[in-house]
Parts: structure tokens; sequence; C-alpha cells
């Protein structure tokens, strides 16, 4: 079968983001060396571009997460999914793989395969990814629903790049295709680099390549559904982590990079060493000749993470997002995290000292903070406006949400929860408006 | 903007009352008959329309003794929501047996009864079926 196939891999709106999305080039990476043709576009940039400005971006949001139509778009919504389909159809391809970064892809996903099929029923299309929500309590899941209705052939549940590449050589005989139980790799492909080469990188605001460097978590946050799915941590050694950079950096001239992972630091071995490679490799080079990186870094307890650590990630022009959550050390640690109130201070006053840029990520009103603990975080923003734009480059404020398979949404009643969230939004706003009072940066998704 | 294709396919369910069912003719905005493919069962008739959008469609309903009802729309077999309903249809009732050229002159009433003789008008204004489901507000149900 792979020999006489043409797949296509994209992106589906909408992904609020603005970077490269690595899904479309790692799986293109995949196939290309089992010699099957394919393209890897990320067409979510697109979208993103087009309504970014857009004075009715919320319309176009509101249809991307609730599909909720306002004629003053409806046009504009054709053209988009047209537009989708001439660019899919534009390669002539025999098979469609859609990669649903999340649940607020899943309206455009509807709508764009049963175009598709209605425009080139013979084109088969697999979605997958962890937009198809398989955890939630649906009657009848996401990717069922589209194959009863013959929208899509396929679905693949979980993250198994294995199975990927059996459905385009074996088909759906394979039994992991149209399973809901999810499957993933046990190990990462070692060596497989994304292939970026149908990115348009004048597409976006900024050109960080994206790297896979671990899955799963060591922490077990109540709210994370990551830990359900990866109940082990995997990594990647370093070596191989910075082998692909190398390679990127050959091939495309970028020099910057995300890792997409729940945890970058999460093996301090590897971490460590990494560290002290892009420090090397970064030591005597120009500015726009060092590597940059973005990841996300677990706050640990005090003297865990050496001053010679924090020094090489300064070299290395790492740039850390640390989730916090709730800004009190007892609901903090209770829901899983393992550090307290000295440990963050510790963490910031080390990234001050080595000029570490942080982004903190906040989740407030967690669930079981109190009215009294609601003063307390707004207090600490008044104590630690001295780190507001010197280390807390931003603060990314959510509000709680109950992730379909956690161990949070089994814990609370959840009427009672979706209650309490006007409470929570106001003391978001709260905390929002306290925040930027004492001069820190913040994005809120509330 | 590129359409493949402006034909689509009007699906309706109706429910009869008594077994006087009728077999309605199709007409477009030029008062030319169109093509209508009609199965029963029982009391449910469905008709199947193939429509070359924009267009109006006139189906006319004659020797009505007991109310019909609408009971489901599908365009392109996407159900239409019984909210959008108004947005796609109405009923024309015609007590007087006029013909098909004094339409303009009849009452138009958002209605999914047929109670009487009279014209059940689809006003498919867009020149696709995504163009016209997104216009009418209506969701693709998942």
């Amino acid at each position: 079968m792979g020999k006489n196939i043409k797949v296509i891999i994209t992106t589906v709106p909408f992904v609020d983001w603005h970077t490269p999305l690595v899904t479309p080039g790692y799986l293109k990476a995949i196939l290309k060396k089992r010699n099957i043709d394919c393209v890897g576009l990320d067409l979510n940039i697109e979208i993103y571009n087009k309504i970014k400005n857009d004075p009715n971006r919320s319309l176009y949001l509101d249809f991307f997460y609730k599909q909720k139509i306002h004629p003053k778009i409806a046009k504009h919504l054709t053209a988009m999914l047209y537009h989708y389909v001439k660019r899919i159809l534009q390669y002539s391809p025999t098979h469609l793989a859609l990669s649903l970064f999340t649940r607020d892809s899943q309206v455009f996903t509807a709508w764009l395969t049963y175009l598709l099929k209605k425009i080139k029923p013979e084109l088969k299309i697999l979605i997958g990814g962890p937009g198809l929500e398989t955890l939630s309590e649906r009657k009848v899941s996401f990717p069922e629903s589209l194959m009863n209705k013959k929208y899509i052939d396929a679905f693949l549940v979980g993250d198994s790049s294995k199975t990927f590449v059996d459905y385009f050589i074996n088909g759906d005989t394979n039994s992991a295709i149209n399973n809901m139980t999810p499957k993933k790799d046990e190990d990462f492909i070692l060596g497989t680099t994304p292939d970026f080469d149908d990115y348009n990188f004048l597409d976006y605001e900024h050109v960080r390549l994206s790297i896979v460097d671990s899955r799963g978590c060591v922490q077990k946050c109540e709210f994370c559904d990551v830990i359900e799915f990866w109940k082990h941590y995997q990594y990647l050694p370093a070596k191989a982590i910075f082998q692909q950079m190398m390679t990127l950096i050959k091939k495309y001239n970028v020099y910057r990079f995300d890792f997409t992972s729940s945890i970058s630091n999460g093996n301090m071995v590897e971490f460590t060493k990494l560290m002290q490679m892009i420090a090397d490799y970064n030591e005597g080079k120009y500015v726009n000749k060092q590597i940059h990186w973005n990841g996300n870094f677990i706050i640990r307890k005090k003297g865990r993470h050496s001053d010679k650590l924090y020094k090489n990630i300064k070299t290395s022009n790492g740039h850390l997002n640390c989730g916090v959550e709730s800004l009190l050390s007892g609901p903090r640690i209770k829901l899983g995290k393992n550090f307290d109130n000295n440990d963050l201070e510790d963490h910031l006053q080390k990234c001050k000292q080595f000029q570490i840029p942080v982004n903190l990520l906040i989740i407030a009103a967690y669930p079981t903070e109190t009215t009294e603990d609601y003063k307390k975080a707004l207090q600490w923003f008044e104590d630690n406006k001295s780190y507001a734009n010197n280390t807390i480059m931003e603060v990314q404020m959510t509000l709680p949400a109950l992730l379909a398979g956690t161990r949070l949404s089994r814990r609370v009643n959840k009427e009672e929860f979706e209650k309490g969230h006007e409470a929570c939004k106001v003391h978001g706003e709260k905390l929002k408006q306290k925040a930027k009072e004492c001069g820190f940066q913040v994005v809120t998704f509330f | 903007m590129w359409f493949p294709s402006s034909d689509i396919f009007l699906n309706i369910n109706l429910s009869y009352k008594d077994d006087k069912i009728l077999t309605p003719v199709v007409r477009a905005q030029s008062k030319q008959l169109v093509p209508l493919e009609h199965n029963l069962d029982k009391l449910k008739q469905n008709l199947k329309i193939k429509v070359t959008v924009p267009e109006l469609l006139y189906i006319e309903f004659k020797n009505v003794t007991q109310t019909i009802s609408v009971d489901e729309v599908l365009i392109d077999k996407i159900k239409i929501e019984p909210k959008n309903f108004k947005e796609v249809f109405k009923f024309c009732p015609n007590p007087n047996n006029l013909s098909i050229d004094a339409i303009d002159k009849l009452p138009k009433k958002i209605s999914t009864s047929i109670y009487t003789n009279g014209f059940l008008i689809f006003d498919l204004y867009e020149t696709d079926a995504i163009s016209y489901l997104l216009s009418i507000k209506n969701k693709i149900d998942f």
C-alpha cells in the first residue's frame, strides 16, 4: 500500500499559537524514512494569521471553540474551509492525516472532513492527536461520531508513531486503528528529526522549531491529563536532542527551539548534560548564531538545582516556563507539586542572579484555595514585584478546568465545580489586575 | 470563491395523519418542473430533490385533507436544526388553488404544518451547501 500513496499531514484550527507546530513535521519525517510520499503542513498558522488582528476575532473563536456561527463571519468561514480544502487537494493526496492538538480543533475538523468527503469521497481521512479527547464522558466519542457519519475513514487514539506508519502500509487491518484504547510507543523513535521542508517560515511571528524531548512527567499534578496518558516518563538522551538541534540548524539556519514536552528537566542527569552541551556550543559565538530555547521547567526543592546548572541555563539562552499553579504553598503541594514558596523564592532569586527569563504559569483560584488564600495570592504579587520584567517576563493565568480522565475530575463534584466558576473568574480578574498594578505582564486564558 | 459544485441534495421528511399520501409537484423559480424522488414508509414520506443553488423551490401540495408535518430537513445530509426551519422554508397557504404565477400574492407563514393546500417555499439563496448552512447558523452535529 505504501508505494502508491501520497499523504498530507496537517494541523487543524484552532491552535492559538504562533510558532511552527511540530506534529506534521515529525510524522512526515517518520513516513519519509519508510519511503512514503508525504507533505507535512501547519495550515493552522494561515488561519491564525487571518484572524490575528481581525476586529471579529472573538466571533471566529466562538466558532472554533463553540461552533457558534455569527452571520457577520459566515462568508469568511466558508472561504476558510474552501481555502483549507484547496491547500490540501493541490497536492493530489490519496490520504489525509489531521492532527488535532486540542479539542478546540474539533469543530473545524467536523466541517472540513464533511466538505472533503463531499468533494473528494475517495480521499482517505485519518484523524489523531490529543484533540480527539477520548477520555471525556461523551456517549459517542468525537472520532466515533465522525466515523459513523462517514466523514473520516480511520482514527488513531493515543500517540503511537509505529501504528501511524503501519496504517499507511497495511491499511486499517491493524487492530490499533479505530480502537478506543489509547496506543503509545514504549520508546521514542530515536534519531527522528522533524522535517519542516513544507512549512513556510515567513508565516510565523517567531520561528522556533519544536523538539519533542520527553513524554509524560515526573510530577503528579491532579489537574493534568498528560500523566493519565503517559504513565511512565520517557525522555530523549541529551546527545539525541543536541543532535536534532544541530541537524535543524544546518538545514534551516534556525537557532531557536521549543521543547514541546510537559517537562524538560524531568531527568536531571540528561538535562544537566544538555545544558552543558548547549552552553559549550554557544560559548564565543555571536548571539544570533547561538542556540536559544524555551521549555517547561519544574521548580524543585531549594538546592536541587546547582549554581552551575543555572549558569549553563543562562549561557544556553534558556527561557523557562515554570508551572507554579497556586501561589500558596499548601494548595500547591496538595495538588501534587512538591515545592513551597521558599523554594519558589529561591528559584526566582537564582534566575534573577543569572538573568534567566521566566514565565510563571498560574491557575487562579485553584479549587482547594479559600477566600483567605485569595487574599494571600493577591499579596504575593505585591511582595514579589521586584521580579516584574526582571526575571518574570510574563505571568500566564488560567482558571481551573476539569480535564477528562484526571484525578481532579474524579475528585470534585462537577456541578459544584461549574457553579464556582463565576467566583473563580472574579478572583482571576482581581489577580490579573493586581499583577498588572505590580508591573507584571499578564496573559490570561479566560 | 472557488466552489467545486453548486448541486445540493435536499431531503425532506414528512408525516401524514391519514393514508392519503400526496405526490407533491416541485418547481424552480423559473416555474420549470424539478424532478423529485419520493419514498413512503407507512405514514412517513421522504422527498429527495437535487437542486443547483442558488434557487427558490416551490413544492406544491394539493388535495390536503389532514395536516402534514415537516419533521426533518437535511441539506446535503446535514440535519437542519428545527430552530433554523424558519430560515429555510415557509408555508404559503393556497386554499383557493391559485396557479403558481400567483405565488407572490400569497401570504408566507412560518410553519412546519401543511394544513391546507399550498406551497412549501425553500429559499436556497447561497451558492453552495456550506455557505448556506453557515449563513443560517446551522451546526454540524458531532
